[in-house]
């Protein structure tokens, strides 16, 4: 038999790529608010994933991601001058049925989310849109973020909750 | 926040009937409920994984293999890229409207435009024109790919030995040199060389050398063993089984005393040098001796 308790082989690889990027991905873009970033990043902690291969078991492999990604978004960040490109994380809906003064009410609602959301820390705008945006389970945000199942129902709670205070006044 | 147990359990969808009428009772749900809304419309920005994929292969993967070989070889490849660099800036950039896309890392699945899927082993390549492709599905190969064709219009590989074309199926093509080689794993295939014109069913496979020309019965797999890190050959003359050897190892192969013609039926896997050349010369009883990238063969007593 063959041994592919690693990820030395290329479709292995390429599947833990297809099973782990998008979730990278998107766990970056939300915890740091830099789309490109985040694309650059998940293209380097698989660079090392790879240098590391033989190291790493195909259960490890999700875990080591993460990790790694974390930290070196947090690096790269904090070695950036500029200020972040916040990219809006909602759109608006293009309804054409729906008149133009609501259109309008709802196209500020949703800019005033759009900036409480970005004022909100990093570790609880992630757990909140991982859980709304991308309907992750519980035990999955808890496994990618590394913190226990009632951490994350805390965080979604706080979120929440500054939300609403920071939006008192248009809700 | 007095409520607060409740509204954690709403958001992780842990509330009983009951419960949710308290907690709908109360004032600040309407303002939870419009925040929750508001945040389900949004939209996750585009991450394409294939294309990621493609972009990490194309990019980091590269160097991680040279690692493995020789100080000379690493020359030899970072000449290659270099080669490859200027040919594809040469390609993609040109100001044509006839795009032309190669695709040459080898043991991975590329997406044609139509989502058909082409798998090229090791030191192969595919080029199409991607302006044309609404109109003909045609791609040019060299070396030896693996194909899971959509339905749909006509779909063609040209090689220069031959051309094949399909409606939707899977089949391999491999051209080295003169050998020239088409196995059709599911539907039907045409293939067109200067010598023939047929047609293959599932299982059928037909191939061309020197001056040869033969139709065969393949085992009933659903891929070439390739995919799985193996090389396999059914009665194949044994120069294009030495052939396949240089070309997954990356080694040169001299000979003394060997007919090459003589015919092999075996596999050899494609990661482990030493147990490949037992496997192609123990049958005959052959001797081998290797050094670096170099492999000298010999007849037996």
């Amino acid at each position: 038999m063959e041994k592919i308790d690693n990820v030395c082989r290329e479709k292995v690889f390429n599947q833990v790529f297809a099973d782990n990027a998008k979730d990278l991905f998107n766990f970056l873009h939300f915890k740091y608010q830099d789309e490109d970033e985040a694309k650059d990043v998940v293209q380097e902690v698989f660079g090392k994933l790879w240098d590391n291969c033989k190291k790493v078991t195909i259960e490890k492999a999700r875990g080591f991601l993460f990790v790694s990604a974390n930290n070196l978004m947090k690096n790269i960040l904090s070695k950036k001058n500029t200020a972040l490109k916040h990219q809006p994380y909602l759109k608006v809906n293009e309804r054409s049925t729906e008149n133009p003064q609501y259109l309008m009410e709802e196209s500020e609602f949703k800019d005033k989310l759009n900036w409480a959301l970005q004022e909100l820390p990093d570790d609880q705008r992630v757990t909140l849109l991982l859980k709304r945006i991308e309907g992750k389970k519980q035990k999955e945000i808890a496994e990618m973020l590394g913190i226990s199942e009632k951490a994350v129902e805390k965080r979604l709670f706080k979120a929440m909750n500054s939300l609403r205070q920071k939006l008192g006044n248009i809700l | 926040m007095e409520n607060e147990e409740l509204i954690r359990k709403w958001m992780t969808d842990q509330l009983t009937e009951a419960e949710e009428k308290r907690l709908k009772d109360t004032a600040e749900f309407a303002q939870l409920q419009k925040i929750w809304d508001g945040l389900s419309v949004a939209t996750p920005p585009d991450y394409s994984v294939e294309e990621e994929l493609e972009r990490f292969h194309s990019s980091h993967n590269k160097q991680a293999k040279v690692i493995k070989v020789s100080w000379q070889l690493r020359w030899v490849g970072v000449a290659a890229s270099v080669m490859l660099i200027s040919v594809l800036s040469f390609l993609l950039l040109r100001p044509s409207s006839n795009q032309t896309i190669l695709l040459s890392e080898g043991l991975k699945a590329h997406y044609l435009p139509d989502s058909s899927l082409v798998t090229l082993n090791k030191g192969s390549e595919l080029s199409f024109e991607k302006e044309k492709w609404a109109a003909s599905r045609k791609v040019m190969l060299q070396g030896e790919g693996f194909f899971q064709v959509k339905k749909g219009s006509t779909f063609e590989v040209a090689t220069s030995n031959g051309t094949v074309t399909v409606l939707g199926t899977s089949f391999k093509v491999k051209q080295r040199g003169d050998y020239y080689e088409v196995l059709c794993y599911v539907g039907k295939v045409g293939v067109e060389t200067s010598k023939q014109n047929l047609t293959l069913i599932a299982g059928d496979g037909y191939r061309e050398f020197f001056s040869q020309e033969e139709r065969f019965q393949a085992a009933s797999n659903s891929e070439p063993e390739w995919l799985n890190g193996r090389s396999s050959f059914f009665r194949t003359p044994y120069y294009a089984v030495l052939e396949e050897l240089e070309n997954q190892y990356e080694v040169v192969i001299e000979t003394r005393g060997i007919n090459l013609n003589d015919t092999f039926t075996g596999s050899f896997p494609n990661e482990d040098l030493n147990l490949a050349l037992d496997a192609v010369t123990m049958p005959s009883g052959y001797l081998y001796q290797q050094k670096d990238e170099k492999v000298l063969i010999t007849g037996g007593k």
